[in-house]
């Protein structure tokens, strides 16, 4: 099982899941199994991050033609970027087993089979293999806010998923394109990243094939302006499902960008890199702008994610590592504060069975853990210094000073902007007077609290001690940015400081 | 000899099988369970027997009978293999059909094995008169089986608007047929393909006007735009199985014999691909927009019916005629004949009796009182969408590579853009399926061989997308 | 001896964060069920900083053991963030200036702590507050205490937070929270220009080494343009933290939070942050005077606008956050103008007496029952005695009468002012210093003097425990001492405090003959009396509630600065919101899928109708598309 460690992450809940789905289980045994699933998965992730080297390679690499008619690989491997991403999927997970305690079978079974399905989409090496995962990834998401959603679910499905699929199809054009490419150049098939990195594409063709790829992942992430199906999925979505959305498969859509983008689109990437990155500012913005217009918590916290993502994004096309390496921490980061937060307003959805934050107040003084909990949770998404949001934000408003300065102070505002909008709820939910609905609001139990705990933990830990998290990243990036900036660029840059060229 | 009489064996049986059906129905009555026993057996049997015959080259059976009017190639086999099991499971799942609908009687099997007969030897046939024939056993028994059900008027109107436009293109076959013989005295594939070899084919005015007419008479048999329009009305007419069995083995053997037909010299396909590339389009995006538009479950698969046609024709477009191997027309025909008649199996035992639940609406929450049945309506409707990681997708991936790869990518970009399309309605039968309250249990007396059938199917879907990776 | 002064570095800001996480891990834990007792809690709370006191002044006495030009400690816990040239290592610098801070802040914290003991009592969540005390204090130690810019950020947001928090500590009612909003998001918008400022000069100069002794070494290589961009975002940030013009607005409503934490972090310490900032960073500001210029300016005005308002403040807390403002205002002329240890020493003496004022008036509104209406007091004074007499120390200071504390830190600046050409500067600052005389003493002679107007509560009134009167004690002597620590020259003193500044400090020193120092000194002492003799003129009888009128009614409103900001900021911002969500996201940003959709549903629709279902027509569609085909192929034919 540990020759096949990345396999096993994979298909161990998909085939779980499935199981759930297809035989008739009680919902706690469906609950157990979860559990039990996801914490084996864990603790498979924490022997790879133990066996992880982290010297900016593939580690764990698993080979296997799958079609040689077409080159088509089971490639699979982790570097310090999908490390990140995997183990922030998988430590998350079991918390949600723990606390949707009174859910149907098909919540955990889907629950199951998108956690192996993002395993795979993060580790596939090959691009047909990660496209299979990508959409996989796609169906339970599909089904869980159609199934248990809430008012306006069908709708909001739709919504998301036309919208989704209808960016991924796009993507698939661009690699079939990619594959029939490189067969052009070099005579044989294959769909391998690391063999494709050495593709030289030129012209509208390559533009396209760029605009594709940008296109899907820009709709996953989302980057606005195609962010539009965010709100009402998240808001429909049952939590378990928002989380996912939120906490990790936007950020697939990030790490997608790292992956698949700049390795193969380098010119490409560099050249519209400022309009992407403009995008990702305003995005910042907007989301940040409309969320202070909410009446709905969850939808609140649905922008507010969106405005994060936009910072994330803009690391990633700030094109330097400081940037970079922010954006990449602060996936993590947001994943674990956001997560949380999406969490806790399920638990609020299910004990006060409202989503206005009108409707509530004076929690706090009724729940004090909590609200500290959601307090904890939410300082980290304003990124307050000594939680993991700061390190991330910090980074990429460094980061982004040097690429543009216009949109390093744009990118400065989300200091200010998030802070408006999440005071402004927490005060309305869990200060001021309690009403009759919030006076009988019953504090987290032990189980609860259980399940939060590794997360606040995280968030606390990567605040005031975040180096080994970014010694694992760094490397990675490093290899990333090099690829675009041709070394030397990135080399001189990290050498020579600003001061001594002043001096010559 | 005995090698030649194997090839021919599958083709043999059918033709035995129907025969004795129809005997055995004239003289006293055999129960209709029995009946479609064997009719599956005669199936079964047939299948075996084509996966027997062992891999081939370039054979023709008989040639001193025939004179190679027929030939047995790989691409043919593969084909045959198809049109049985889409016969084999129409039987099975009109044997639970009928227990709901009470028309049926023994004959409409052999006529199933009759038309498949004529696929077979439509499949095989290399020259325009057999083809003819072929093309016409096949159709006669498909007319009957529109109409079997003498009491509906929608399938008397069906059959009649079927029997009328095909008996256009049965004019424009003869009338194609009798060109080409006036241009080179022959009708044998082989001669014609030497003949534009020799002088090119827009050189002979006879053989550019025959081919057209014959071309136009394949494309209204698999239903591309502007021949469309039939298809959503004879299919809506149609009983459930027959629809089943016409969507996918019909298409697959007239693909088989237009693919054959077209492939003999590039300069007949180079002078068409342009005509092509623009019908694929059309009928792409023609058939989404009919199917958007459709509020009953058989007309959306009829339209989506029209627009797998068009991807078909893509690979069509794309393959090369120098050394052709059929193969990606070949997976997508499988992976498409999969699916859909298992949702066809699948709506034989659940629209109940004289098709009551026709509507989308009237499947709503299916998926809480059938739950089975609906997973595998599901996988169906996904493979048909193409995605990962049911057959549909994995045909998808060969047809769209192999345009890419012949240089076509508008038509690819556009085959994408137009799966996009598709998406929503297939989606719209999944989200009645399982996110509406049910308002009603979808009970049936059915026996248990429509539910197995779709059942197979729907591990096939999965199967057949894994068969590449068998390779 | 080195080392463990190092060590302890490192100890001094941990010491009240553990005792914030123990005692809030405690308080979460039995916050349901039944409660540790309060003594426990107050026990704890006052470990932490007495502990790091202690370490406080053993670090001081060390570095007085170092000969001048070494007196720096640095003391490297671990890598903190290092990413390409970035290179953050969480470090502690202990040197004259911060040493200097170290002192008196957790001097006056622990003095604060034992005194909420007292004021706390019968609170419901005591161990929350002294949870949100500690964790301040350990913030505040950061701050002082980190050895670069982002260390120091990390205090720097901390205090912030804990300000927030404390300022809505009775969250129950909704204007404390949104005072306590205000707070936080006023000082977001400065740490906005903190952040920029800390980018632009890492990109300056920051990429071989982002700690205050490398950047200090490598500061001259920075471009001129560069560094006056850098200081005056950095000021941005500093007007944020210590309430200065335009962001001054959120200090006053801060008083919405328990009277402690007015004296803690309100007063004596987390709003002198900014001074601190300056001041490390001096070696910036003195490379480009203009910032040093925008800095006074900025400051003087502030001094100015928040004494007027003081003069017609009724709540008694509220006058001494408008005095906390104007002194600030000093503070910034004075290391505006490069007189670092001016201003440093003027925080100095100011924690002392602007606490020893908000623990008397704490111990006035605790008698009072939670009375701030000082037009609802009146004649305390032989209610209060201790209360009284101690206040009374701080209101000299405070109103800089020789030769309390305020006297000599005040006049140095003024001086400083003075001698290096600001004349302008030097006479608002005279002015100020007669205004704060007066609402000082006003407020004084109000509370204590005259009549009380209220029976009942007057009755009622008592001297408060000494638990909280011992501290007001030991304040007022420092109120009264402070000063001479700075003695000047003119006195045949030598100036203690700038002498121990000078090593870390670039001052400027613009010395000037006696004549005008005396001149200085008399115009400001005179100043002081006037503005005295008129409060006791208006007020010394006690007097009614006033109605204002005219200027007064303006300045008693603040000038109607809340109101303009929320009509040029809040408001629109909110306004935005309301239009993208409402309008722009779903018409426009979502427009163009909304128009592929129903372009889509329209071809439906008339594809639907094409399939007319009849025969014929069909065979039209076959015959058409035939003709049309036949047409093309007979073009390629010739």
């Amino acid at each position: 099982m540990f020759e096949h460690i990345l396999s096993s992450m994979i298909f161990l809940p998909i085939v779980a899941g499935l199981i759930l789905l297809l035989t008739p289980v009680t919902k706690n045994c469906a609950r157990a199994i979860g559990l039990v699933i996801s914490v084996a998965v864990l603790v498979l992730g924490l022997k790879l991050y133990a066996g992880f080297i982290g010297n900016g390679g593939m580690e764990f690499v698993e080979k296997c033609t799958l079609i040689p008619s077409l080159g088509i690989d089971y490639t699979l491997g982790v570097d310090g970027i999908s490390l990140l991403i995997l183990m922030t999927a998988v430590v998350l997970f079991p918390s949600i087993f723990l606390i949707f305690t009174t859910k149907t079978k098909g919540y955990y079974g889907n629950l199951l089979i998108v956690q192996g399905a993002m395993a795979g989409a993060v580790c596939a090496g090959d691009l047909i293999l990660f496209y299979i995962f990508w959409e996989v990834m796609l169906l339970p998401i599909f089904f869980m806010i159609g199934l248990y959603g809430g008012q306006g679910k069908v709708p909001a499905t739709l919504k998301i998923t036309l919208y989704t699929i209808a960016g991924s199809l796009l993507m698939l054009v661009a690699i079939f394109y990619l594959g029939v490419a490189f067969h052009n150049q070099f005579g044989i098939w294959s769909f391998n990243i690391a063999t494709m990195a050495g593709l030289k594409l030129h012209g509208t063709m390559a533009i396209l094939a760029f605009a594709g790829f940008m296109l899907a992942f820009a709709i996953k992430i989302p980057l606005f302006p195609f962010h539009t199906w965010l709100p009402d999925a998240y808001t429909e979505g049952p939590a378990a499902a928002t989380f996912v959305l939120s906490a990790i498969m936007a950020k697939i859509g990030v790490y997608a960008v790292i992956r698949f983008v700049i390795p193969i689109f380098g010119a490409e990437f560099t050249r519209y890199a400022l309009v992407l990155a403009y995008l990702g500012v305003i995005g910042m913005m907007y989301c940040g702008f409309a969320a202070i217009a909410q009446k709905d918590y969850k939808r609140l916290l649905a922008f507010s994610s969106a405005s994060h993502m936009g910072i994330i994004a803009l690391g990633l096309f700030c094109l330097n590592i400081q940037a970079l390496t922010g954006s990449l921490f602060q996936i993590v980061a947001h994943a674990t504060s956001t997560g949380a937060l999406f969490l806790f307003a399920g638990i609020l959805e299910e004990r006060m069975k409202t989503r206005k934050i009108s409707d509530l107040g004076g929690i706090a003084s009724k729940a004090p853990v909590f609200a500290m909990f959601f307090a904890i949770a939410m300082l980290a998404s304003v990124g307050l210094p000594g939680t993991s949001g700061f390190i991330g934000e910090f980074l990429i408003i460094l980061g982004a000073i040097k690429f543009n300065v216009v949109i390093g102070v744009l990118a400065g505002t989300s200091l200010i902007i998030g802070v408006c909008y999440m005071l402004w709820m927490f005060q309305r939910v869990f200060f001021e007077k309690s009403n009759e609905r919030t006076a009988t609001f019953k504090d987290l139990s032990s189980a609860e609290v259980l399940a939060f705990l590794p997360i606040l933990i995280l968030i606390i830990v990567m605040g005031i001690y975040p180096q080994p998290f970014i010694q694992k990243i760094e490397p990675a990036a490093k290899i990333q940015l090099s690829s675009i900036l041709h070394d030397t660029q990135v080399a001189d840059i990290n050498a020579l400081p600003k001061g001594t060229n002043l001096e010559k | 000899m005995t090698r030649d009489f194997l090839l021919l064996l599958p083709l043999l049986i059918i033709g035995a099988g129907a025969i004795l059906l129809m005997l055995r129905s004239a003289f006293g009555k055999m129960a209709l369970e029995t009946a479609s026993l064997v009719c599956m057996c005669i199936f079964g049997l047939a299948f075996i027997a084509q996966i027997f015959t062992g891999t081939v080259g370039l054979v023709s059976p008989f040639s001193s009978v025939f004179k190679g009017m027929l030939m047995v190639t790989d691409f043919t086999r593969v084909a045959d293999l198809i049109i049985l099991a889409c016969g084999f499971f129409t039987a099975m799942s009109s044997r639970s059909y009928f227990k709901e609908n009470k028309f049926g009687t023994e004959e409409y099997y052999s006529l199933i094995a009759f038309a498949t007969f004529g696929m077979l030897l439509l499949t095989l046939s290399r020259e325009l008169m057999t083809a003819f024939i072929s093309l016409e056993v096949m159709s006669l028994s498909i007319y009957i089986l529109v109409g079997f059900n003498r009491r509906c008027l929608t399938c008397a109107e069906a059959v009649l608007k079927y029997l009328m436009l095909g008996a256009f293109t049965g004019a424009f076959f003869t009338m194609g047929t009798a060109l080409i013989y006036g241009g080179l005295n022959s009708t044998r594939f082989e001669v014609i393909g030497g003949a534009i070899a020799a002088h090119g084919f827009l050189q002979s005015p006879a053989l550019v006007g025959g081919a057209f007419f014959i071309i136009f008479a394949f494309l209204f048999k698999v239903a591309a735009f502007p021949f469309h329009a039939w298809v959503v009305d004879v299919y809506d007419g149609a009983s459930i199985p027959v629809t089943g069995f016409m969507a996918t083995a019909l298409k697959t053997a007239v693909f088989a014999i237009f693919a054959n037909f077209l492939m003999l010299d590039p300069g007949l396909k180079g002078s068409w691909v342009t005509y092509l590339f623009y019908i694929s389009i059309l009928t792409m995006f023609g058939g989404n927009l009919i199917a958007i538009g459709q509020s009953t479950i058989k007309r959306m698969l009829a339209a989506s019916g029209i627009v797998h046609t068009g991807y078909l024709l893509i690979a069509l477009v794309a393959v090369s005629s120098e050394h052709f191997s059929g193969s990606v027309i070949l997976y997508y025909l499988a992976a498409y004949s999969v699916s859909t008649l298992g949702i066809f199996a699948a709506l034989s035992y659940l629209s109940g009796t004289g098709e009551t639940r026709s509507q989308f609406e009237d499947f709503k929450g299916l998926a809480k009182s059938r739950p089975y049945s609906a997973a595998a309506i599901t996988i169906f409707l996904l493979s048909m969408a193409g995605i990962p990681p049911t057959a549909g997708f994995m045909g998808k991936l060969y047809v769209i590579t192999s345009a890419i790869q012949a240089g076509q990518v508008t038509l690819a970009v556009l085959g994408i853009v137009s799966s996009i399309l598709s998406v929503w309605y297939y989606l719209r039968l999944i989200i009645f399926m399982y996110f509406h309250e049910a308002h009603e249990s979808f009970e049936s007396e059915c026996t248990v061989f429509g539910p197995a059938c779709t059942l197979i199917l729907a591990v096939a879907v999965f199967a057949i997308s894994l068969y590449p990776i068998a390779l | 001896m080195e080392q463990t002064a190092q060590f302890y570095l490192g100890l001094i800001p941990l010491m009240p964060l553990i005792g914030a996480v123990l005692i809030g891990l405690m308080h979460v834990t039995t916050c349901r069920g039944e409660r540790f007792p309060d003594k426990l809690y107050a026990v704890l709370a006052c470990i932490g900083p007495v502990l790091s006191c202690i370490m406080a002044f053993q670090v001081f006495s060390l570095l007085r053991t170092l000969p001048v030009e070494h007196r720096i400690l640095v003391h490297k816990v671990f890598t903190w963030i290092s990413v390409g040239e970035l290179k953050i290592s969480m470090g502690f610098m202990a040197d004259p200036l911060s040493s200097l801070m170290l002192l008196f802040v957790t001097f006056i914290g622990s003095l604060i702590h034992v005194y909420s003991i007292g004021y706390m009592a019968d609170d419901k969540t005591y161990a929350k507050f002294f949870g949100y005390m500690n964790l301040f204090l350990g913030s505040m130690l950061i701050l002082v205490l980190g050895d670069g810019p982002v260390v120091m950020f990390v205090g720097w947001e901390g205090v912030g937070l804990c300000s927030y928090l404390l300022i809505s500590y009775y969250n129950e009612d909704t204007s404390n929270v949104l005072a306590g909003n205000k707070a936080f998001i006023v000082n977001r918008i400065g740490d906005l220009g903190f952040v920029l400022g800390m980018a632009f000069l890492f990109w300056g100069i920051g990429a071989n080494g982002f700690d205050y002794v490398s950047l200090k070494t490598n500061a001259h290589l920075l471009p001129q343009a560069t560094c006056l961009l850098v200081c005056l975002l950095l000021f941005v940030g500093a007007t944020g933290k210590s309430a200065q013009i335009p962001l001054y607005v959120w200090l006053p409503d801060a008083m919405a939070g328990p009277t402690p934490v007015s004296a803690l972090i309100h007063a004596a310490t987390m709003v002198t942050a900014g001074v601190y900032m300056v001041a490390r960073f001096s070696f910036l500001y003195i490379q480009v005077p203009e910032a040093g210029e925008v800095v006074a300016w900025i400051g003087i005005l502030t001094a100015l606008v928040s004494a007027i308002y003081g003069m017609f403040q009724d709540d008694i807390k509220k006058v001494l956050a408008y005095s906390t403002v104007s002194q600030l205002g000093y503070m910034f002329a004075g290391v505006g103008l490069s007189a670092y240890s001016a201003g440093i020493f003027h925080v100095f003496t100011h924690a002392f007496f602007k606490a020893l004022l908000f623990l008397g008036a704490g111990s006035v509104i605790y008698a009072m029952h939670h009375e701030q209406n000082i037009w609802k007091m009146g004649g305390l004074k032989k209610k209060l005695p201790v209360t009284y007499l101690t206040m009374l120390v701080g209101a000299l200071a405070l109103s800089g009468c020789p030769p309390f504390s305020g006297f000599f830190s005040k006049d140095e600046i003024l001086f400083s002012a003075y001698a290096s050409g600001h004349k302008e500067i030097w006479m608002i600052g005279v002015l100020v210093a007669g205004m704060t005389a007066y609402y000082t003493f006003r407020m004084m002679f109000v509370v204590f003097h005259g009549q009380p107007h209220s029976k009942t509560s007057f009755d009622h009134a008592h001297e408060p425990p000494p638990v909280m009167t011992v501290p007001l004690v030991i304040l007022a002597a420092g109120a009264l001492l402070a000063g001479f620590l700075n003695f000047p020259e003119l006195f045949g003193g030598h100036q203690m405090v700038s002498g121990w500044l000078e090593p870390s400090v670039a001052d400027v020193h613009s010395h000037a003959e006696g004549s005008t120092e005396w001149m200085v000194m008399g115009a400001s002492v005179l100043a002081f009396l006037i503005g005295i003799t008129t409060a006791f003129v208006k007020f010394g009888k006690g007097a009614e509630l006033p109605v204002f009128s005219g200027f007064a009614k303006f300045a008693y409103n603040k000038f109607y600065i809340d109101e303009l900001y929320d009509m040029l900021f809040v408001q629109p911002y909110k306004t935005i919101g309301a239009i993208i969500w409402e309008d722009f996201d779903p018409n426009v940003t979502d427009g163009p899928r909304k128009t592929v959709a129903w372009i889509y549903e329209l071809a439906g629709d008339i594809f639907r109708l094409v399939q007319t279902g009849y025969v014929r027509v069909y065979a039209i569609y076959m015959v058409i598309g035939l003709s049309l085909i036949s047409l093309l192929i007979s073009q390629t034919l010739n």
